[in-house]
């Protein structure tokens, strides 16, 4: 025997009305629960809403701000950048093509080969010494 | 803490304005967790009652499940609680299915039944029955509920959960894979087996 799509048919309808029959007294049963357990459902409840732990009361408090305060702290950062002295707002391309001009020149000084070593420096001790023995001679 | 801390600077105007936000927010979620609650704890009874087949299994079930949820998944969104709370619950009727197995086996070896002892301790007044028959208990005395239940405890768990969640909560296929932790196919594949199933028991009693 081959099915035909008339006995699918049939056969869904007979499933989608059955579903719906179980699902209605079952529905039904759930709603129609007696005063005693309705009472023990509802001490459930309230006995689960008082576990909620203080922490989470918190944060779920201050999660609500984050987004916020994230966006107000980006918003102050670059703020600040903007205003930092000696550094100008985009545009104004001389000032800060000229901080980093004197800062390349510190950086050669520092590196420079010829530059006066430090162990090259005078002797003061020495000559604080001789100028101390010619005052007393 | 660290956030109370911090308002330790700000003046006391603003201080007491955070405070109230934080009590409003707190107020707002709480209740919130209970309308969601409110609105699945007596499906969710039946359900792990028929899973159970016992009342008080099925309280404690629906009770720790409810404790669960709070405790661990309350900063979830809420569209989410849904099918955490249904996974949990079947988690738990399952551990409390395997329990009552082995506290049977171990029971059966006793000579004498703890249980009894238990009962005779318990409080009087939510022992009393409810004087007044309710539509709940008329529906389950009926004959076709009785032949519904136990087609359904004949079922294969997964496809009873399926059954359930899909036809007694009303859950879209989406929402009933994410509780059962199983792809969106296998849910079709266990409703339209536990439908089958189901008709092949109930058939005489419906037809």
């Amino acid at each position: 025997m081959t099915r035909t799509p008339a006995d699918d048919a049939a056969e869904s309808a007979g499933l989608a009305a059955l579903e719906r029959r179980a699902a209605g007294l079952l529905q039904d049963s759930a709603e129609g629960l007696d005063a005693r357990l309705r009472s023990r459902l509802n001490q459930a409840r309230q006995a689960a809403l008082a576990s909620l732990p203080q922490h989470s009361r918190l944060n779920l408090a201050w999660r609500r701000w984050v987004p916020a305060g994230a966006v107000a702290a980006v918003a102050l950062l670059a703020l600040m950048l903007v205003n930092q002295p000696g550094v100008s707002p985009p545009g104004a391309g001389a000032a800060p093509a000229l901080v980093a001009a004197g800062n390349l020149d510190d950086l050669e000084i520092l590196t420079d080969k010829d530059a006066m070593e430090m162990s090259d420096m005078p002797d003061y001790d020495f000559y604080e010494w001789a100028d101390s023995e010619a005052e007393g001679t | 803490m660290a956030s109370f801390g911090s308002l330790s600077v700000l003046s006391p105007a603003w201080r007491d304005a955070g405070k109230v936000l934080l009590q409003d927010s707190t107020q707002d979620k709480t209740g919130e967790l209970n309308r969601f609650l409110a609105s699945v704890e007596r499906r969710a009874f039946r359900i792990a009652q028929i899973g159970l087949r016992h009342e008080q299994d099925a309280l404690d079930a629906v009770q720790d499940s409810m404790l669960q949820l709070v405790k661990s998944y309350a900063t979830r969104p809420a569209g989410e609680w849904r099918p955490l709370f249904y996974r949990i619950l079947e988690n738990r009727v399952r551990d409390l299915q395997r329990r009552r197995t082995v506290r049977d086996r171990i029971m059966s070896w006793m000579p004498w039944q703890p249980g009894e002892e238990e009962d005779a301790q318990a409080d009087p007044i939510a022992q009393a029955a409810d004087p007044a028959p309710d539509p709940g208990t008329r529906v389950e005395s009926g004959q076709m509920m009785e032949a519904l239940e136990q087609a359904l405890q004949a079922l294969p768990a997964r496809q009873r959960q399926c059954f359930l969640l899909r036809s007694v909560e009303g859950m879209d296929v989406a929402e009933t894979a994410a509780a059962m932790q199983c792809s969106e196919g296998s849910v079709k594949t266990h409703h339209f087996r536990a439908l089958q199933a189901l008709r092949a028991r109930l058939g005489e009693h419906w037809q």
